[in-house]
């Protein structure tokens, strides 16, 4: 009987070929399945995730820290150069903001005697936890960040988020120390607003870029050009009256909200927790 | 050619474009002025195309996958889509990388520039699909010129880095 001799090398390299393409397969169908998990919105894959992006936030630190010395440098040399200019609008700032106190107060007390007229319950309050962004998480299809507060420092899912200026986004996703926030700019963020003026109500939807769609506005609204967007209730997950942006163009029944200031690039933040009565 | 060929200080040598690569992945990352007007290339494509391009063996699939699925975390897409792709891409390149090698920086560049272009298209598609909405396809055409255009920049540094990469021949 004939025997079949099949060289060493041959094998060898026949069995490596094998493995290498049984590996390829495997690695594909990895990828896949993470795709398909992530579709699915999957627990699981969003928290190893978190845990992953935390284990990598000392490391966001560390290379962070060339970039922030170079703006604290570059922003004391901006302060010295301009400190004449900056003096000058600071004082006309605080006239400005001298009269607004005044008109301020009157108002509160207004308000006050008002709301003991009516006998009036707040619906809401809200306390902040400051905290610091720690990576820029955005590209061209998300605009995320992850900031250095988490469940430990009493962090929920989709608590708002602001800055100095207004509502930037909600947190999506939370570890002990660290939480994804998604910015009102990205394609999957919808966030329910109210128009101040005119009181008509609609959804704010991201776009991945500076202006935002205001959708779902009754085909009778009277949104115009220049009015102040701010968050609503509505759905028991935002707190009310945060500023969102305000109404930059309408063409052709689109109304575009522009954020008070380009919603990217904020050092702090603040997580609203909103308590709801 | 395997890794068992090299010796162990080849081997080290090796980890040059794994290191430079996570760094500059996770630089992508750093809160910046230049970051939030999204100047930052998709920097995985331009280190694949470049040292797949000149040595396929210092780029295993297996480290695509890695790099790509670090890409997916930092960058706040889905986990997968980025990993898949980096595969792939670096799958087409390797059927070219001889022939690349031996051609001239343009032809490189518009090599990088056709393979940008199919990335971030099925990217763009992918994600579409996991987040279920169409997404604009102009922050995507951004990041498109962008990276294009960073590639003969990053071509220049990485200059400096080929000379400290081992000899590609396998020793006798």
């Amino acid at each position: 009987m004939q025997r079949w001799q099949v060289p060493h090398s041959l094998t060898a390299s026949s069995t490596r070929l094998i493995v290498q393409r049984m590996a390829m397969v495997l690695l594909v169908v990895s990828a896949l399945s993470l795709i398909a998990f992530s579709r699915a919105q999957n627990e699981t894959i969003a928290a190893a995730r978190m845990a992953t992006l935390e284990r990598l936030a000392p490391v966001f630190s560390l290379l962070a820290k060339p970039v922030e010395s170079w703006h604290r440098i570059g922003g004391w040399v901006d302060g010295v150069m301009t400190a004449h200019q900056q003096n000058q609008k600071l004082k006309n700032e605080n006239d400005t903001l001298r009269h607004w106190q005044s008109v301020a107060l009157a108002l509160k007390a207004e308000n006050q005697a008002l709301r003991e007229l009516m006998q009036y319950q707040p619906v809401s309050g809200a306390t902040y936890i400051s905290a610091k962004v720690t990576g820029d998480l955005g590209g061209p299809l998300s605009q995320r960040l992850l900031v250095n507060a988490g469940r430990e420092e009493g962090v929920k899912s989709y608590q708002a988020v602001v800055d100095a200026h207004g509502l930037l986004g909600r947190v999506m996703s939370t570890s002990p120390h660290s939480a994804e926030v998604m910015l009102i700019s990205d394609v999957t963020s919808r966030i329910p607003v109210i128009a101040a003026d005119s009181r008509d109500r609609g959804i704010l939807v991201g776009r991945g870029e500076e202006m935002m769609q205001l959708s779902f506005l009754s085909p009778s609204h009277r949104v115009k050009v220049g009015d102040m967007i701010v968050t609503t209730e509505d759905g028991g997950l935002m707190p009310p009256s945060i500023i969102a942006g305000t109404v930059f163009s309408i063409k052709n029944g689109t109304v575009w909200v522009r954020p008070v200031r380009p919603v990217t690039g904020p050092e702090f933040v603040r997580i609203v927790q909103h308590h709801s009565h | 050619m395997t890794r068992a060929h090299y010796s162990f200080s080849d081997q080290l040598r090796l980890l040059i474009p794994a290191g430079l690569s996570l760094f500059l992945v996770l630089l992508g990352v750093v809160p910046s002025v230049v970051h939030g007007l999204h100047l930052y290339p998709e920097i995985v494509i331009l280190l694949t195309c470049f040292f797949v391009s000149y040595s396929p063996a210092i780029w295993p699939l297996w480290f695509g996958f890695l790099i790509g699925l670090l890409q997916d975390l930092v960058r706040g897409t889905a986990l997968g889509p980025q990993a898949l792709l980096v595969m792939l891409l670096t799958l087409a390149l390797r059927r070219r990388a001889g022939r690349l090698n031996r051609q001239n920086f343009r032809v490189l560049w518009l090599e990088v520039t056709v393979m940008t272009v199919l990335y971030l298209s099925a990217l763009w598609l992918i994600m579409a699909w996991v987040n279920q909405v169409w997404m604009p396809i102009w922050p995507t055409i951004k990041s498109m010129i962008v990276t294009v255009l960073w590639y003969p920049v990053l071509h220049l540094l990485l200059q400096w880095v080929l000379p400290m990469l081992p000899n590609m021949t396998p020793r006798k």
